[in-house]
């Protein structure tokens, strides 16, 4: 971020994105075909579907930070994984509002307990605790732990969630069958949900390293005690 | 509504969403970045 | 291995003595369950009687509430004096600290439970006849893995400020499969008279693993640090 080369290369990276959304958006309204039996509802699939991968994506991100700060204890991973878990919570809300708008126009309710949507719920609800609990906790080294074993567990907790949301019972669409031109417009919609999506995550990042870093000397003062005693390091 | 309607509707609160993160994000590090007495740590 | 078993249960029966000599936990946590059963009772039409899945709503939040207080409880015993440092420089095994207070839990998880079910029982003429087997193995297998995740978070939120709180929010979500998964079995049991097959009972036994095997490795790094 120093040299005006990697401020160029970090604006053009977002202006690349933000023309691929345009590009992506025409071909969403102008070329990709009505679904005969849904109508143009049909096209939220577009957004919907990039928004839900990328959500394991980050939580995957959120627990591999977690893991690496479990075991080297350096802050350097709890700053990846609060970033990542931003983004999931973001990217998991989007995945909410655009389910709830097609479930709306397709079967008419906001909201029913079927296995899709109880999953992204409760996906969401366990990133939105993750978040909301880390500026509770005072001491920078407290608040990583809890966070990176949170994030372990909340990780490991998906497909349970996912099996247990199998015995409720279903009416989502099982598969929608997509014509060649449905098929492009989903994986163009890839490209820049992606490039949003890491960019957000970096940037997340960075903020937790700029704040971590205006902060450290006072933090370090108000270090807490571990729970091992002094010189017990086993 | 129509469903071309709520289809509308499901972007524009897409966009809002990540566009208001986004924006949040950029004004948070230029924020952060100018904080820190005018020269450029890196 | 028996060596390990001997700790495992000196430190299970030094908990439960610190119950037995006056700390109460049971006492206060199922009069807490109580209190909540009779919430939910008042507001879901009294008089009108719950069928069997309303009970088992109503216990889990019961249980789920009651759970945290018991886990909170547990830990708080070993911030004292920090008799933890003490019980960490013991040439126990961790594994063999995580067992014994899993174990300790449990008890008073049950103990509490016994004394909470009858009386939303009484209360709300649930109706269990259908399956009271069923009824106690899937709420008993459940809980192995609630007390799990909870012993865990304990362990580390003891020291905040927040302790309480902090622990019930980093529980319920993660617990939220395990209530779903058994509410869902006993919907099949009681609403579509099902038996409760093998099958239904080995998914919650298979989060129990999950849970147990996670939490237990878990629980060593973070006390290993």
């Amino acid at each position: 971020m120093s040299s005006s080369l990697s401020t160029t290369i970090v604006r053009l990276y977002w202006l690349a994105t933000l023309l691929l959304f345009a590009a992506v958006a025409w071909m969403l309204v102008f070329w990709t075909p009505r679904e005969a039996s849904m109508g143009d509802v049909q096209k939220i699939f577009y957004i919907h579907l990039p928004a839900a991968i990328h959500t394991f994506v980050a939580c995957f991100v959120v627990f591999v930070g977690s893991v690496m700060y479990l075991l080297q204890r350096r802050l350097w991973w709890d700053d990846v994984a609060s970033a990542a878990a931003k983004v999931s919570v973001l990217l998991a809300s989007l995945v909410l509002l655009t389910g709830m708008v097609w479930g709306r126009s397709a079967w008419g309710h906001w909201w029913t307990w079927s296995p899709r949507l109880t999953f992204s719920l409760i996906l969401w609800l366990l990133y939105v605790v993750y978040l909301v609990i880390r500026p509770s906790i005072e001491s920078s080294q407290k608040r990583a732990l809890i966070s990176a074993v949170y994030g372990v567990i909340a990780f490991l907790d998906v497909p349970l969630v996912y099996l247990s949301t199998k015995l409720l019972p279903d009416i989502h669409p099982k598969e929608i069958v997509l014509t060649a031109r449905m098929g492009t417009t989903l994986l163009a919609w890839f490209a820049p949900m992606t490039m949003l999506a890491a960019g957000l995550i970096v940037v997340s990042f960075r903020i937790n390293r700029l704040r971590r870093t205006s902060l450290e000397e006072v933090e370090t003062e108000f270090e807490e005690p571990r729970l091992v005693p002094a010189g017990g390091n086993a | 509504m129509t469903p071309t309607q709520y289809a509308i509707f499901a972007y524009v609160i897409s966009f809002l969403l990540l566009g208001g993160f986004a924006l949040w994000s950029w004004l948070e590090h230029r924020r952060l970045t100018r904080g820190r007495s005018g020269s450029n740590p890196s | 291995m028996t060596r390990a078993v001997r700790h495992i249960a000196m430190l299970t029966l030094k908990d439960l003595r610190i119950e037995a000599r006056g700390r109460q936990t049971v006492g206060l946590v199922a009069v807490l369950a109580v209190l909540i059963v009779v919430v939910l009772g008042i507001g879901l039409s009294p008089g009108r009687g719950a069928d069997g899945l309303s009970a088992t709503a109503i216990l889990w939040v019961a249980y789920l509430f009651g759970g945290v207080l018991v886990f909170e409880r547990t830990m708080e015993v070993e911030r004292h004096d920090d008799a933890l440092a003490g019980l960490l420089l013991a040439p126990v095994d961790r594994g063999a600290i995580f067992a014994a207070k899993l174990l300790a839990n449990l008890l008073l998880m049950f103990a509490i439970a016994v004394i909470v079910t009858p009386v939303a029982v009484l209360f709300f003429h649930f109706d269990l006849s259908a399956a009271p087997g069923g009824f106690a193995a899937v709420m008993l297998v459940s809980m192995v893995g609630y007390a799990a995740i909870g012993t865990l978070f304990a362990a580390l939120t003891s020291s905040t400020r927040l302790a309480g709180g902090l622990l019930a929010m980093l529980v319920f979500p993660v617990a939220l499969p395990l209530v779903l998964a058994s509410t869902r079995l006993l919907h099949g049991v009681f609403e579509q008279g099902e038996a409760l097959g093998g099958a239904g009972l080995a998914v919650l036994i298979a989060f129990d693993l999950i849970f147990l095997v996670v939490s237990w490795l878990v629980f060593e790094m973070v006390l290993e640090a």
